[in-house]
């Protein structure tokens, strides 16, 4: 059987839906927003053995250029870059290259849940779950337990301006979704064949919301459109 | 079979294939605004008129080195392109630091977050077949290639075009990696030296490569994945772990049973890397890790990031074809505790036909490919 865990920072209002949610973290730290939640998310599984696969699909990780604010002040015309740069560079937090890695969340859950198995860390397109859905599968066949997280962090001034940028305002938010695959699984609640049916998401977070609400029953979420294929649910939802 | 079948590269300094066996150099000087002395930028520029300042300078990169490719990818092609974070270009970091609730400015900075970038390149190449973004730091360009294996052996796709690229050769991404003291903290040309007793962190570099990747080939092929694999360390951000069970795990995944006529290292110059590095092919080769060269390409050409591993791959089938590892420069003061034969002498013959290229990374990702000159050895 495969186990869901969700994490978010808002219950996405408009939806209506009571959703576990926690406080996004300390500022100041070595991770991101989005590698706290995917950490929270994966806390809440099965633990894992050493050598599960770990299959991350990843959106944005949360604000970046605040972290530069402080260098910028310094500057005399307000440019952050420009005369000087290697002087006010120095105000910049030694940790700020970290919190910008893109794969910043497969490192923080490989070190805090000790995962050293395979990985795949694809990145901010939903369309990219199916393909990772199908690297999932392939590793169970071969008896790898799997891992799989979709995480993002967009609830910060910068993230919500990219969303209010594609119009997606509503989903300009912290969340991360975690399943565990087990070596042994048997059942699934969903296929994934070619063909186009269903609703097409629109970003990560809807995608993960509708997976998380079609695993436990809360929504009638209905066929799950991607670019070539769709996911149906099996009857009677989680097995 | 995964056959590579047509590879390109935009390399620093100007430098070519060729000029990786002659152990040239890419590295220059840099001043003010950078904040570090040295780094190895590519030297073309784009075109102005067609690439303006909401283009990502890595994605003009990616954009050169798949133009020159000789084949030019299908509609059912899959893509898969390595490309870290664009936070630091200075188009992007200056404007929205300034202003980063401005919804107008993002707009037109689209190419630089979330999937602009790949849907970009797909769009501009005409391929409709599956495509992701994926990253993992500094070994982006080795776990694109695995990516498009796995989907090659899974039969989602027969023909792959995989694209490694990057660019954080701009003066805040010097400075994010210089606070993190990663960085080399001389001004020398000869900043960049692996294993030799002077080095204190890697040299930025900038550039591309692209491949194509088959199951069935058609033409002649540059060579063959033969094996890969990847591990995580889950111990440090930063640094290889003390145990080596994880990066050892990825290595003999990717080479089997098979011993390699050369290993490409990660070799960045990291102090602590290079002796880890040393260890780690001690562990893998034991008896005969003297007798297998240990060479580091990032010595001439700097840490080109998500770029180096496919680049690393490329100039590795290339050194297999020749029968010659690449050298690695600047060794001039060697570290007693690297004791391993690197190549410090020139480019040398090897005799075998496969190789293992390893790249380590940021957050623990350990990534291995084993290439060679034939489909199944």
């Amino acid at each position: 059987m495969i186990s869901f865990s969700w994490f978010c920072n808002k219950a996405l209002k408009e939806q209506g839906l009571e959703l576990p949610s926690k406080q996004p973290l300390d500022p100041g730290r070595t991770a991101g927003v989005q590698a706290d939640y995917a950490a929270a998310a994966v806390g809440e599984l099965p633990p894992m053995a050493s050598h599960t696969a770990l299959l991350t699909l990843c959106g944005e990780p949360g604000s970046l250029t605040q972290a530069f604010q402080s260098a910028r002040k310094a500057s005399a015309d307000g440019t952050l870059v420009g005369e000087g740069f290697p002087r006010r560079a120095r105000r910049i937090h030694p940790f700020t290259l970290l919190k910008g890695l893109l794969n910043q969340t497969p490192a923080v859950l490989s070190i805090n849940h000790q995962i050293k198995g395979p990985y795949s860390n694809y990145l901010a397109d939903a369309d990219a779950f199916v393909y990772l859905w199908f690297e999932a599968l392939s590793l169970v066949r071969s008896q790898t337990p799997v891992c799989l997280v979709i995480a993002e962090a967009a609830s910060d001034r910068e993230g919500a301006s990219m969303f209010r940028a594609a119009d997606l305002e509503q989903f300009a938010v912290d969340f991360a979704l975690a399943l565990h695959l087990p070596a042994d699984l048997e059942s699934v609640p969903f296929t994934i064949e070619k063909g186009l049916s269903g609703r097409q998401p629109r970003c990560l977070a809807e995608l993960a919301l509708w997976l998380y609400l079609g695993s436990q029953g809360l929504l009638d979420i209905g066929p799950i459109r991607f670019s070539q294929y769709s996911l149906s649910w099996r009857p009677h939802g989680v097995h | 079979m995964r056959a590579l079948v047509d590879a390109a590269m935009i390399l620093p300094g100007g430098l070519n294939e060729e000029d990786l066996f002659l152990g040239r150099s890419a590295v220059r000087g840099l001043s003010d605004p950078f904040p570090v002395a040295v780094g190895a930028p590519v030297l073309e520029e784009p075109c102005a008129q067609e690439f303006d300042e909401t283009f990502p300078r890595a994605l003009w990169l990616a954009l050169t080195a798949v133009g020159r490719l000789r084949i030019k990818p299908g509609r059912k092609f899959g893509l898969v392109l390595a490309l870290p974070n664009m936070f630091s270009e200075t188009a992007y970091v200056d404007p929205v630091c300034a202003d980063p609730e401005s919804t107008e400015l993002l707009a037109t900075r689209r190419l630089f977050w979330g999937s602009g970038a790949l849907h970009f390149l797909a769009e501009r190449l005409g391929i409709e077949g599956p495509k992701v973004r994926v990253d993992s730091a500094c070994a982006g360009g080795s776990d694109a290639l695995i990516t498009a294996c796995r989907w090659l052996d899974t039969g989602l796709v027969d023909d792959c075009l995989v694209v490694a690229a990057a660019s954080m050769l701009n003066p805040v991404g010097c400075a994010l990696f210089k606070n993190l003291k990663a960085l080399s903290e001389s001004d020398q040309l000869w900043a960049s030296c692996p294993f030799d007793r002077r080095r204190s962190g890697f040299v930025m570099g900038e550039g591309a490569a692209a491949a194509i990747l088959t199951r069935n080939p058609k033409t002649e092929s540059l060579g063959y994945v033969l094996g890969f694999g990847n591990s995580m360390s889950a111990e440090k951000f930063t640094d290889l772990p003390e145990d080596l069970g994880a990066p050892e795990s990825a290595c003999r995944q990717a080479l089997g049973s098979r011993t390699p006529a050369f290993v490409c290292a990660h070799g960045t110059a990291t102090r602590r890397g290079d002796l880890v590095e040393t260890r780690l092919h001690k562990q893998l080769f034991a008896g005969q890790a003297a007798n297998i060269p240990l060479v580091s390409i990032k010595s001439m050409i700097g840490h080109t990031i998500a770029a180096a591993a496919l680049i690393e791959a490329v100039i590795c089938l290339s050194a297999l074809r020749r029968g010659m590892a690449p050298p690695t420069i600047n060794l001039q003061e060697p570290d007693p505790l690297c004791d391993l034969n690197y190549g410090a002498v020139g480019a040398q013959p090897i005799s075998g036909n496969i190789c293992l290229s390893n790249a380590f990374a940021f957050g623990g990702h350990n990534s291995s490919l084993c290439l060679g000159l034939e489909p199944h050895l």
